[in-house]
């Protein structure tokens, strides 16, 4: 919905509508982005098992039970809940009690899907599995079967030194 | 000499005149060109808007003698992720919109150095943080219940121990 509210204010701003190119393109941007997500970079091959990834998988098996009473706050999790990888795109509004550097990073939740794990594969293990805890879209998203290569990356960009005398 | 410039065009319709080296960075315009051939044709770039390419630009001309990557190194999985060299690092430090937008646009014209330089700048900023900073960071809500968070916590538990021993020495530091 909110491109499409994006789309009507660009046309508000601009009568001449010389360009609908710019605008279709934000429209069809986030669409492409998703659905072609992972294709310039695919190198995450399914399939390989190995130590961490295939706990974390057994963990995402039984990850979304259903859904008992609902703690607090419930727009943003109402819309995030069920859409899967859509939910990526769905911007949490903003909480303007907490304080901090609160959201920093919100927009890269708005990004294509495949930046997420560009972003991810140059974590360490604690901070993914911190991060695969964060929410359920984040859940959905690392703490599955297809997401192993994900884990195996990380887990290899631990760099141990070379077995050599000094 | 229009042979060694090329024309690109931007979402807000400016137009720039690059070098082919530094055009040739990216890999979306360089299959273009190799797929259309010489033509003065602006190539169009729906997706960049004129200032973010500026950007981009600025980056690929620092790089433009860079080596081209094996293909090989491309596919491997285990690359090793290495650090961010001090004009990268001088580079990428820009706001976050900035940043986002510079990652965005890498992604799309396909830039891997450039995306890989923007994606661990985020990296280092999520590192080392426990899930409810995550959350903050990100500004996200945390949606699981409190029965399936002890649960994960739970599942998790053996993992976390574990997990810890394999921090590369670069990551400690950071924190």
């Amino acid at each position: 919905m909110e491109p499409a509210s994006r789309f009507t204010a660009d046309k508000a701003n601009d009568p001449a509508t010389a360009t609908p190119s710019l605008d279709q393109r934000l429209d069809g941007d986030h669409d492409r982005g998703t659905a072609s997500s992972s294709t310039p970079h695919k190198r995450l091959s399914a399939g390989e098992g190995g130590g961490t990834p295939s706990a974390a998988d057994n963990v995402a098996d039984s990850a979304p039970p259903a859904k008992k009473a609902r703690t607090s706050t419930g727009s943003t999790t109402a819309k995030l809940k069920g859409k899967g990888k859509a939910a990526v795109k769905a911007k949490p509004k903003a909480k303007p009690k907490v304080k901090g550097r609160t959201g920093a990073l919100s927009a890269f939740l708005s990004m294509p899907l495949d930046v997420l794990v560009e972003i991810s594969r140059h974590l360490d293990l604690p901070t993914l599995l911190a991060m695969s805890r964060a929410n359920k879209m984040m859940r959905n998203v690392l703490a599955r079967r297809s997401a192993a290569p994900i884990w195996t990356i990380v887990r290899n960009n631990v760099d141990f030194p070379d077995l050599r005398p000094t | 000499m229009s042979a060694n410039k090329v024309k690109l065009s931007t979402s807000d319709q400016e137009e720039f005149d690059v070098e082919r080296d530094v055009a040739n960075r990216s890999v979306l315009i360089k299959n273009m060109l190799e797929d259309l051939g010489d033509s003065d044709q602006a190539i169009p770039l729906p997706n960049v808007s004129a200032n973010v390419l500026k950007k981009v630009l600025e980056w690929c001309e620092h790089h433009k003698k860079d080596p081209e990557p094996i293909a090989e190194d491309l596919d491997d999985n285990r690359r090793k992720t290495t650090e961010i060299s001090d004009w990268d690092a001088k580079f990428i430090q820009v706001d976050q919109e900035m940043l986002f937008e510079i990652i965005l646009a890498a992604n799309y014209l396909d830039i891997k150095p450039l995306l890989d330089v923007g994606c661990k700048t985020v990296a280092n900023m999520i590192k080392g943080k426990q899930p409810e900073e995550i959350r903050k960071l990100f500004n996200i809500v945390n949606d699981f219940t409190p029965e399936e968070e002890a649960q994960i916590k739970k599942e998790n538990e053996w993992a976390e121990d574990r997990v810890r021993l394999l921090v590369p020495p670069s990551c400690t530091a950071t924190r």
